[in-house]
């Protein structure tokens, strides 16, 4: 008799453990969203580019045109996220602060929605409590949600959806039933067109319809897929084929295989503890009872992470699954706690089940299945466990607990997630000297009057200068063949562009190679624990040509005044050597007033001399 | 009048035929263009063999509701 008591409080202790280890996450989460909301800088690459975005439609422009003239620039992703913004531009000005806030905003509510289902179904207030927080100590909800990105607005749309649809098909009113389906289906929308990767959702929910209801399936499908093409349809037409261009063929990437299996690897190392509960439930409603729209939407969210192999894509693409697994395990957990869960007794797999044996031991199982379920959760909690490592408060608590960062040398950050490719290696709060190095590269900019080409926006924008190029669209349409980059490459011939300004080079080869013909790697500013390259001009057009035929047939002595520093030329000067594969042999030192070293070319050998002139500085090659 | 719905039987036959489906369309892309079965074939051809597998185990349920 005692059993039963004991194991009641030990549950309950368990679960306030879950719940204080939740809020635990909760917090760290809170002071990740506060520091990046006062980061006036890109974060995650390509921040500043849905900015811009936002901007554009600001100002009553398409994001969606030509990439092939200046400022090179076009959007990839759907308008609504941009378009909800844009009120704020209007109010504060170009600001990331209101983005990551809306994306933060955005997964409270998404937990918040899972929780309430949790709590609809099964009437459990601590399990749906616990199931809202754990979306939100996801290691990869941590990071994406307070991000300037529409992800999780998306996924924020799909789960308010589910909640809306979840039970319309029980609706006998048919007035309120078409009601609920237009909100729901509404919500849907909004998804697809913050992002597409919300089809999943769409198609976990009218195949849900099909099953239960296959004639309002194919009527609301011939419905949602008219409004859906004529909204498609309408940009196209007013963007004239520049909507399809860049978020449907520029959106065709290559498929990294080894990408998916690696993330859906850690996906399942980090959240295993609440896929098996949700697997669980899942089968159960397969097998004993009518299928819900949440194990479909669990069944489709998790395939639809198969996506996250393509070039491009990541982490981000699992959190839809994370939000229905969330749902699944919570529905589970409480259903467990609450010792409510049926079988039918003629079910023919039912019927080879001890049925004997558990109706004896009913009590002890009840009991032993209360205990299971917060370790399950304690387990998951623990998983996930992400923080920074330095600070007033989380530099002694790591320190007490033995963590350390993940990423030392960069920043002091502990995520448990690990690192594979596609998982994006952000977490960390900037720090006041990341601040510091980003206005020192806008200082950069300002220097000029002419714009920057930078592979993030921010720099460009807080400097009050043209967002030039968008570089991964770039990448990405010239892999489709559907990028001619000659007015960039004439460009940047011409000096067109102050400074550029690099972070992973990820622009069509032509263009980078532009880059590296007509300009040179002058400086180099950490921030955020990444380098970003400063390349500023090299000589004129003529200049380079005449010592680039020189170092590509090095036959004879040349010389050649540059109007540049002693500094500049030696840097610009390495900087070809090495773009046309000279190797040092002896490095550029001073000797007689000059500087003087020899480079090596499979079995050519190159002398090279740099001296100051009262113009500048005089280069002397010698094979 | 009653509002037609699965069945646990019909869904299990829908699985199974779109579980066939899947496998022959991923085998045949490699007959018709052998290139290697890749990883997309290799997924497919999983996912279309659990889809059949499910299917035959929801066949036994008969006619209750899906």
């Amino acid at each position: 008799m005692r059993t039963r008591p004991l194991s009641q409080w030990i549950t309950t202790g368990l679960l306030a453990l879950v719940v204080l280890l939740m809020l635990g996450h909760l917090l760290v989460y809170i002071n990740y969203a506060v520091g990046l909301m006062r980061f006036p800088f890109d974060y995650d690459q390509g921040e500043g580019f849905e900015l811009v975005d936002t901007i554009m439609f600001s100002e009553g422009h398409w994001p969606y045109r030509t990439n092939e003239v200046y400022p090179f620039y076009a959007s990839n992703y759907p308008p609504l996220f941009h378009i909800i913004l844009v009120p704020f531009v209007w109010i504060f000005g170009p600001a990331y602060w209101y983005g990551r806030l809306a994306g933060f905003v955005g997964t409270l509510i998404t937990a918040a929605a899972i929780a309430y289902m949790v709590y609809r179904s099964e009437r459990h207030r601590t399990a749906a409590i616990v199931s809202g927080l754990a979306f939100l100590a996801s290691n990869y909800v941590y990071h994406v949600g307070p991000l300037f990105r529409q992800h999780m607005s998306m996924v924020m749309f799909e789960t308010l959806a589910i909640l809306t649809l979840a039970h319309v098909t029980g609706i006998e009113n048919p007035r309120r039933r078409r009601w609920t389906m237009l909100g729901g289906l509404a919500l849907l929308l909004a998804a697809g067109y913050t992002k597409q990767h919300a089809v999943a959702t769409a198609a976990a929910v009218f195949a849900f319809l099909f099953i239960r209801r296959p004639r309002l399936s194919i009527i609301w499908g011939i419905g949602f897929g008219a409004v859906a093409g004529a909204i498609f349809l309408a940009i196209n037409i007013a963007t004239h084929g520049a909507w399809w261009d860049n978020i449907i063929a520029a959106n065709v990437n290559p498929y990294i295989a080894t990408q998916f299996t690696d993330l859906f690897k850690q996906w399942f190392r980090l959240h295993g503890a609440l896929i098996v509960l949700a697997a669980l439930f899942a089968v159960y409603e397969f097998y004993f009872t009518r299928l819900s729209l949440y194990t479909i939407w669990w069944i489709f969210a998790v395939l639809a992470t198969t996506l996250a192999g393509k070039w491009g894509a990541g982490d981000s693409y699992f959190a839809t699954s994370i939000a229905a697994t969330c749902l699944l395990a919570g529905l589970f957990a409480a259903r467990t706690l609450r010792g409510t869960w049926t079988f039918p007794a003629d079910h023919p797999y039912v019927r080879r089940l001890p049925k004997k044996f558990i109706l004896k031991h009913r009590p002890q199982i009840v009991a032993l299945s209360g205990l299971i379920i917060p370790v399950f959760y304690l387990y998951y909690g623990l998983s996930v466990i992400h923080m920074p490592t330095e600070g007033k408060i989380f530099g002694p608590l790591s320190d007490a607990l033995g963590l350390e960062s993940s990423y030392p040398g960069r920043y002091a950050f502990y995520d448990s997630a690990g690192w594979v490719q596609g998982y994006a290696t952000i977490g960390h709060v900037p720090t006041q000297q990341d601040i510091d190095n980003g206005w020192h590269m806008v200082d950069i900019l300002r220097a000029s009057a002419k714009p920057a080409m930078s592979e993030e926006a921010g720099f460009s924008l807080q400097a009050d200068k043209d967002v030039v190029t968008n570089p991964t669209q770039l990448k990405n349409l010239y892999e489709n063949d559907l990028y001619d980059p000659t007015n960039l490459i004439d460009a940047l011939e011409q000096h067109d562009f102050s400074v550029i300004i690099f972070r992973a080079q990820f622009y069509p080869p032509p263009v980078l190679d532009a880059v590296y013909e007509a300009y040179y790697p002058a400086e180099t500013v950490r921030m955020n624990g990444f380098d970003y390259e400063i390349w500023r001009p090299g000589p004129s057009q003529a200049i380079r040509q005449s010592v680039a035929a020189a170092l590509e047939t090095p036959s004879s002595n040349i010389s050649q005044s540059v109007d540049f520093s002693l500094e500049q030329t030696r840097r610009w000067l390495e900087h070809a050597l090495w773009y046309h594969n000279w190797k040092v042999n002896t490095p550029l030192t001073v000797s007689r007033d000059c500087l003087a070293g020899t480079y090596q070319r499979d079995l050519q050998t190159l002398t090279v001399e740099l001296c100051s002139t009262e113009e500048g500085a005089e280069i002397t090659l010698r094979e | 009048m009653q509002k037609f719905s699965f069945t646990k039987r019909q869904l299990g036959l829908l699985m199974l035929l779109a579980g066939l489906l899947v496998v022959i369309v991923m085998v045949a892309a490699e007959a018709v263009n052998p290139a290697g079965f890749g990883m997309i074939q290799k997924l497919g051809v999983l996912l279309g063999v659990l889809s059949i597998f499910a299917g035959l185990t929801l066949l036994p349920l008969g006619s209750r509701p899906a």
